[in-house]
């Protein structure tokens, strides 16, 4: 899972303040913004960005208060979002009308180097 | 036929299908396990297809195979009540007042809509029939849509294959392109097939691997079975073993593609083709956290289809010869389970016969030995087992066919009477299963005045019917056989 799969709606709303500064903003910054646009209190503002330094999609920074600055861009997350819509398109309804190699990406590294151990042609190979 | 009567026999077709398609893939899935390392790939790939025609073809409207399989007694109840609210007061008419709905007066109509109502204790049957088409049309929209926004997605998005990559594709081939969206190579498209690659470094050796591998779907035009089988799903969505095929066809229709790549390959390049397929199925953009091995059903897919390249061999001529007679045994086994239902039309005796046999007290032993033909509808004397017999009543819809009504029937050493109406008239009708029967009697007491005694041709068993009087009535009736024995 990439840092984009890991943000809920909720937490978006503290990154688009992030991404819009473009500078490192303080808690009690986000937290005025959005105890006026959402009416959000401030434990639960505080919950939210605990959850975010704890995924590392913010990294926290103390300058005499504690700065955030985002861990991934936003043109990276919205990208990773259209592929996440891609991939749910997919996987939900398009590869019963089109024929595919294999699947990817379902397989452990664990997975891979079980199938290649089992995977040996007999005949001057090894 | 009005459009309520097109769609009950269009869903009395598809349920038909569908129980044919359910209980040979049923079949299929038995054999599997024996059949499976010993019948070419392909072979067994052509065997889900032959099921998905069976899905899809709807032998019973035009074919007729004239015996009862397991499954009749199912098929008949589907054609006894799938039925528009039209059919439905149609034969209610009939079996009440033995005429057609249309040639009923306004309080007749009245009773049967309302008895028909009141009696099957649903609403519209109409309304009913509809859910199933409707549902079917939805989902299957809803699925195409996804597929087109993807399609479209990854088609505005695409960019053009390398050199090195066109050049390896043969003369006549689909379109290629490399696309950022796509997470597997894969042949998208059903009218302009193109196929796409994910937009990441290939080695020489994979790309030849996979372009073999996408080029033989295309030859095959998997892509076109893939749409049907999806389309087949979603006509049958109320049926588990239409996904159940569904999946068999994915899995068929890759290992008959593997067969195919690796029957032209030798020891290394079925080697090299199988870590190819290792290689595309890891994925180096978001490695997965979990280290431990899975047990997931993509891993089983691949697996097994390793295995299969691993075994692959060129079959024996008796191997090919063996498949070809199974697939015609299986198409065999689809048309007469399929077909078997058409015989519900009763105008042949055979068919009369067949129909009775279907009744759940009756059986193969039933045998039809008499026939009585008043005013265009057939009434039958049967024989069955248990030492018992009866008559049956078979009505004429006006087109030429029969349809089963009623039936009744008794121990041997009883009597059979019923009273049939047949186009608004009432009839008595009286049958004795004895030997050498001579004459019946029979003597009708009207509103108290005891009439004169009736005396009918008996021998051979024939089926006797007389005028039913219109008021209340009691009756006597008595047969007589050569040596003057009476019965009662």
């Amino acid at each position: 899972m990439t840092l984009a799969d890991k943000i809920s709606n909720a937490e978006l709303e503290i990154m688009k303040i992030l991404w819009r500064e473009k500078k490192p903003v303080s808690f009690s910054d986000i937290r005025i913004e959005l105890q006026n646009t959402m009416g959000w209190e401030k434990s639960t503002i505080n919950t939210l960005i605990r959850r975010l330094v704890d995924k590392g999609v913010i990294a926290a920074h103390k300058q005499n208060v504690i700065y955030y600055t985002p861990n991934i861009s936003y043109s990276d997350y919205s990208q990773t979002e259209e592929q996440n819509f891609i991939d749910k398109l997919y996987n939900g309804s398009a590869k019963n009308f089109v024929a595919a190699l294999c699947q990817r990406g379902k397989l452990s590294e664990a997975d891979i180097d079980e199938l290649k151990d089992f995977f040996k042609m007999g005949g001057g190979d090894e | 036929m009005s459009f309520w009567e097109t769609l009950s026999a269009i869903i009395r077709a598809v349920l038909i299908m569908s129980m044919t398609g359910s209980v040979v893939s049923l079949l299929l899935f038995a054999l599997k396990p024996i059949i499976k390392n010993h019948i070419p790939k392909v072979m067994q790939y052509y065997m889900w297809l032959f099921v998905l025609a069976a899905f899809l073809i709807p032998f019973s409207t035009f074919v007729s195979v004239p015996v009862n399989t397991p499954l009749t007694p199912v098929q008949n109840v589907i054609e006894m009540n799938v039925k528009s609210n039209a059919e439905w007061e149609e034969q209610v008419a009939q079996e009440l007042y033995g005429i057609s709905y249309e040639e009923l007066d306004d309080m007749e109509k009245v009773n049967v809509s309302y008895r028909e109502l009141k009696a099957r204790h649903v609403g519209n049957y109409d309304f009913i029939l509809t859910y199933i088409p409707i549902l079917g049309v939805a989902y299957f929209l809803k699925e195409l849509i996804r597929y087109l926004i993807y399609a479209f997605k990854l088609r505005s998005g695409r960019l053009p294959a390398r050199k090195n990559e066109l050049a390896l594709l043969p003369q006549r081939s689909p379109r290629l392109y490399r696309s950022s969206l796509a997470t597997t190579p894969m042949l998208v498209g059903l009218f302009c097939p193109a196929i796409y690659l994910p937009d990441v470094e290939y080695s020489e050796v994979q790309l030849q691997n996979i372009l073999r591998h996408e080029l033989t779907h295309w030859r095959r035009h998997d892509v076109a079975v893939k749409w049907i089988a999806t389309l087949a799903v979603h006509i049958h969505w109320f049926n588990p073993f239409a996904y159940f095929v569904r999946r068999e066809i994915d899995r068929a229709c890759e290992l008959a593609c593997d067969e195919a790549v690796v029957n032209s390959l030798d020891n290394e390049g079925k080697q090299s083709y199988g870590d190819t397929l290792i290689e595309m199925a890891a994925d180096s953009k978001k490695p997965m956290m979990i280290v431990s091995t899975t047990m997931c059903e993509e891993k089983k897919t691949l697996k097994e289809r390793l295995a299969s390249i691993m075994h692959s061999k060129k079959p024996a001529k008796a191997v090919i010869q063996l498949s070809c007679a199974l697939l015609v045994a299986l198409l065999g086994a689809i048309v007469l389970v399929g077909a078997s239902s058409n015989y519900n039309d009763c105008s042949t005796v055979e068919n009369r016969e067949l129909r009775l046999q279907t009744i759940s007290n009756l059986g193969n032993e039933t045998t039809i030995s008499q026939e009585v033909v008043i005013d265009d509808y057939i009434i039958s004397g049967y024989t069955t087992r248990n030492n018992r017999y009866g008559l049956a009543v078979f009505a004429a819809d006006g087109d030429g066919t029969y349809r089963f009504q009623t039936n009744i029937n008794r121990f041997d050493d009883e009597l059979v009477f019923i009273t049939a109406t047949i186009n608004h008239k009432h009839y008595n009708v009286f049958w004795a299963n004895k030997a050498d029967l001579d004459y019946a009697e029979v003597t009708y007491t009207i509103d108290g005045n005891i009439g004169e005694t009736i005396k009918l041709d008996a021998k051979d068993n024939k089926i006797i019917y007389t005028d039913a009087p219109s008021n209340d009535f009691s009756v006597e009736y008595y047969f007589f056989d050569i040596n003057g024995n009476r019965y009662e």
